[in-house]
């Protein structure tokens, strides 16, 4: 039960939408394809499920080639983003309807639709139409729907997107336990970096219908292979200054509009590689950095201008020579706007970037 | 004073609906009465009513044939135009191919061409297509006259039923023509129902081309209605009572279906 796309191309007139293309999904897998609106992302999806056809490229279901077949031919569930509920039918009978379509029985598909639905908690609602219900139990519906055929492969297109926060939070829960459950290969649709994280065991990034990076949710968090990955991915975003490399024997200095940062002793053969006078971006997230207060050249100083407790954190934003950081900093501390502070960040945990390439150097 | 409001309201409307009726409850009444009763002065409200006008409009005008005429016309186009419509209007409203905005302005078109400026050439066409006085000559005029109402009627059905309701069923299994059948058809029937009895109520009502395209065996009843009115006079009771009859199904429809018309053409489809 594995997804294979190669070099796939999809343009609509001049746009071209997803440019050659390449993707594989485990057996078994949560994969979740994450991006800004407009990077392709869905309509790669859409090209999976048969609902749009490629220009050109090979879409490999199973290790069976179906580019050319139609969507009942492939055999794959999709969840939509507005449900894709039949107005007309009860929530019974839209759960049995993909069974109907199979030729199942009357009787089975009864048995296995109720099966599904009372595992979903939705047992109350069978002879609901969908226009009564609530969008949560509308979209539990739809994966009732999408589940009861027990697909080899499952396609979700931003499933989450028209709940409520705290809706959205508990169907996330929902759905991995279903993954969990049934192991179904999976390819889920976001532009939402949490559900991203905390749903895939595999993110593939996805900027101007290419993949940026694709990778487990800890090495797209820790080790963003682009500044756009690292933008992208992390609430607050991760700070990004523009440096320059002012290299010694002695020591790296990387100086930026108004502030300079000692670079620790320790580094590794790629930042040692950097030559004096180079051009990078300094990534530090926000949580990444511990109170100076000693005056070091390691740690950048600034004056807070805005405090932003949020209970379990408090993110401060601090103005360093011309820039603004963020940083989080631990709640019981207490801290005065206007406050002159120093933050240090963490030599581990310290993301360079070319900033001609945007790509990684270390 | 609300419920005084209101009644003043429902009198204003009482007083113009009436204003509306008058001269088709006369009409009815008309078709009751004797001719002399009818051009009697001043009018006589209290008079012994008869089926004579009928009688004449059945035996004189041969009115029951020509009913005949009319249903199966009516039946006929209407299924004609309906169909095709509703298969033109779901490729209008789904599907992208160069020229679609430019195909529906010409299709509008032909609702707007006076039919008067058709009916040289359409009688020419059916006299050499030898479909003069047979029921295939109305029944595609009357089709291709409605077609137009069918496809944008409809059209606006089918671009607000949600996309993804036909891709989830895609996505089930069915093929295209099982998500008509299934799915995207039993959520625009209140549209296709409004606009059928539309079609239906115009293809029953069309007299030009019932006049011109008919011989004595097809003549619908519009036809046989009008032929009340001579050059040398009008037949008063007989043009009532044609009148009468001819308005009858379609007030009886009306009545029966208003509601669900006026619902079927203003309200959105579909809410999921």
């Amino acid at each position: 039960m594995t997804i294979e796309l190669r070099q796939l191309v999809k343009a609509f007139g001049q746009r071209v939408v997803v440019d050659r293309l390449n993707l594989d999904v485990k057996d078994g897998a949560f994969t979740v394809l994450l991006g800004p609106s407009g990077c392709g992302k869905t309509t790669t999806l859409r090209m999976i499920a048969g609902l749009e056809s490629p220009n050109s490229g090979d879409i490999i279901l199973n290790n069976r080639n179906v580019t050319q077949l139609s969507p009942k031919a492939r055999g794959v569930a999709m969840v939509f983003q507005d449900y894709g509920l039949y107005p007309h039918m009860s929530v019974l009978d839209n759960v049995a309807f993909p069974l109907k379509i199979s030729g199942i029985p009357l009787t089975e598909r009864k048995v296995r639709a109720t099966e599904m639905l009372t595992r979903l908690r939705l047992e109350h609602l069978v002879r609901h139409r969908p226009g009564q219900i609530s969008g949560g139990e509308k979209q539990r519906v739809s994966l009732a729907r999408a589940l009861v055929r027990r697909p080899s492969i499952m396609l979700m297109d931003e499933p989450l997107s028209n709940l409520d926060a705290m809706l959205r939070a508990r169907m996330r829960a929902e759905i991995k336990t279903l993954h969990q459950e049934f192991g179904t290969t999976t390819l889920y649709v976001t532009h939402d970096q949490i559900e991203a994280l905390s749903l895939g065991t595999a993110i593939a990034v996805m900027r101007s219908g290419k993949v940026e990076q694709y990778a487990t949710p800890m090495e797209i968090y820790h080790k963003p292979q682009t500044l756009f990955v690292a933008r992208f991915v992390g609430s607050p975003q991760m700070n990004l200054l523009p440096v320059t490399m002012q290299v010694t024997t002695h020591s790296r200095i990387a100086a930026g509009k108004g502030f300079k940062l000692l670079f620790p002793g320790e580094g590794g053969s790629a930042v040692d590689a950097i030559r004096n006078g180079a051009d990078i971006i300094l990534g530090v997230r926000p949580e990444h950095f511990v109170l100076d207060t000693s005056g070091s050249s390691e740690a950048l100083s600034g004056i807070i201008r805005l405090i932003e407790p949020l209970g379990q954190d408090q993110y401060i934003h601090v103005s360093i020579g011309e820039e603004t950081i963020i940083a989080r900093t631990d709640p019981q501390r207490t801290l005065q706007v206007g406050e002159s502070i120093g933050l240090r960040p963490s030599a581990r945990n310290l993301h360079l970037f070319d900033s001609t390439t945007e790509q990684r150097i270390h | 004073m609300k419920t005084i409001g209101n009644l003043l309201l429902n009198l204003v409307l009482a007083l113009i609906a009436l204003i509306f009726v008058f001269p088709y409850i006369w009409m009815v009444i008309s078709s009751f009465k004797t001719p002399a009763d009818i051009i009697a002065i001043p009018p006589k409200l209290v008079f012994t009513p008869t089926l004579e006008n009928f009688h004449r409009l059945i035996m004189d005008f041969h009115a029951v044939p020509a009913i005949w005429n009319s249903v199966i016309v009516v039946l006929m186009a209407t299924t004609l135009a309906v169909i095709l419509g509703v298969m033109a209007a779901y490729a209008l409203a789904r599907f992208n191919f160069r020229g679609k905005n430019a195909l529906a302005l010409d299709i509008l078109t032909i609702r707007m061409v006076p039919p008067i400026a058709t009916a040289i050439p359409v009688y020419v066409i059916a006299l050499k297509f030898g479909l003069f006085n047979t029921y295939w000559a109305l029944v595609l005029v009357n089709a291709v006259f409605n077609v137009p109402l069918v496809i944008w009627v409809l059209r606006v059905f089918i671009e607000e039923l949600p996309a993804s309701i036909e891709e989830a069923a895609l996505v089930d299994g069915c093929s295209r023509w099982r998500v008509l059948w299934s799915i995207s058809f039993p959520l625009i029937l209140p549209g296709i129902t409004a606009v059928t009895i539309l079609t239906a109520i115009f293809v029953w009502n069309e007299f030009l081309f019932a006049n011109i395209l008919t011989g004595p065996e097809t003549k619908t009843l519009p036809v046989v209605v009008a032929l009340s009115i001579q050059p040398r006079g009008v037949a008063w009771g007989v043009a009532a009572a044609g009148g009468t009859l001819v308005s009858l199904p379609i007030v009886l429809l009306l009545i029966i279906i208003q509601r669900y018309l006026v619902r079927g053409l203003t309200f959105g489809v579909v809410k999921t």
